[in-house]
């Protein structure tokens, strides 16, 4: 054992080394008398931890320990008894959250089914007013392919479209060149 | 006679016998009492916190298994109710204003620290002077060395109650121990208060 090993001493005294450790601890000891003296102080000490005493229980300790079990076996076992309150309350939510869940699958039934129509609507709408624009659908979005055909058909229009369309922006070129040397 | 085991008591408990948890009540009233009062100070509290903890033993009874000792089940109850006693009392000395009475004198845990009469008669200057101390010692050590010095645990057992390792629990202990040699050196090299 390492000289002075404060806590090997500390644990030997208070026997927790294994049996060979604590030969070593012996061994060590024997011939050494600062740790000899260093093992004496932990023994001093635990006796002098002895000095510390408490009060006793109360007489009627084992009276108020069994009233309160009784108390708490009677919340638990009486109709609203707390273990029954708690398992109507699971019992309660449980119910509350098939209900939920069943409202919420029925809602969203209803809401796929609408969708649909709301979407076939829609587009009606915007022919009615596109077939008065036409130019307004190629802008915006593509067209069908018959449509397409027709467009094609009519050339003209869409030149002119596309010119009146880039009219500003061509209208502005020569000003912007005129800015550069 | 053959004495009941802790173990066996524990068992009958759990299917109803009354008469065995009225004998394990009979065996570690005074040990759990002694603790808590040790790791509170205050006498009511430790009384009202060691019932607390064999309602929670008899509550618990169902969930017991015969896989630990009792004891280390029972330590393990008590020391946790006590240290969140010790916490509790902490946080309302904070909002009392740093644990000083009204008559402006500084408690160490609680807001009220007189001790009961029976303790005033019973407590020596030697017995505050190292009650005073272990007290300063952070909670882990001061459970340990509660439960080693006082309730006579073992350190093996100690580990399972604070659930740490056993080398965790020996160093525990030693600098717990060396910290009371230090501060209670004029005891320990044998001089008189």
């Amino acid at each position: 054992m390492k000289c002075n090993n404060r806590e090997k001493l500390f644990l030997f005294v208070h026997n927790m080394l294994d049996a060979g450790e604590a030969d070593g601890v012996r061994r060590h000891m024997a011939g050494c008398e600062e740790c000899a003296r260093a093992a004496e102080e932990y023994r001093r000490l635990d006796s002098v931890l002895d000095d510390w005493n408490t009060a006793e229980p109360s007489p009627w300790f084992d009276a108020r320990v069994r009233a309160r079990v009784a108390a708490s076996e009677k919340k638990n076992s009486g109709f609203f008894g707390f273990g029954r309150v708690r398992a109507l309350a699971a019992g309660v939510a449980a119910v509350v959250l098939i209900l939920v869940a069943v409202v919420v699958f029925n809602h969203q039934g209803v809401v796929e089914n609408q969708q649909p129509a709301a979407s076939q609507q829609q587009p009606t709408a915007n022919t009615a007013s596109a077939q008065n624009s036409p130019t307004t659908r190629v802008l915006r979005q593509p067209l069908p392919p018959e449509e397409q055909l027709k467009m094609d058909e009519n050339l003209s229009l869409l030149e002119d479209y596309e010119v009146v369309a880039n009219f500003d922006a061509l209208s502005e070129l020569p000003q912007a060149n005129a800015n550069y040397p | 006679m053959v004495v009941d085991s802790d173990l066996d008591l524990m068992l009958r408990v759990r299917q109803g016998d009354a008469g065995s948890f009225d004998e394990l009540l009979r065996r570690y009233r005074t040990p759990l009492v002694k603790y808590f009062c040790r790791m509170v100070r205050d006498e009511a509290l430790a009384e009202d916190l060691a019932q607390e903890a064999f309602l929670r033993v008899y509550k618990a009874r169902h969930r017991y298994r015969p896989d630990a000792r009792f004891t280390t089940w029972l330590y393990r109850i008590a020391t946790n109710l006590a240290l969140n006693a010790i916490r509790d009392s902490k946080g309302r000395q904070r909002l009392d204003g740093h644990g000083s009475n009204e008559d402006g004198e500084r408690s160490f845990e609680f807001v009220d620290p007189r001790a009961s009469v029976e303790q005033q008669l019973i407590e020596t200057d030697r017995g505050r002077m190292i009650r005073e101390t272990i007290e300063a010692l952070p909670e882990n050590q001061r459970a340990a060395v509660i439960l080693h010095k006082y309730q006579d645990v073992d350190y093996r057992q100690i580990a399972g109650i604070l659930k740490v390792s056993e080398s965790a629990v020996k160093s525990l202990l030693f600098r717990a121990y060396e910290t009371l040699r230090e501060r209670l050196e004029p005891l320990v090299r044998g001089g008189q208060l």
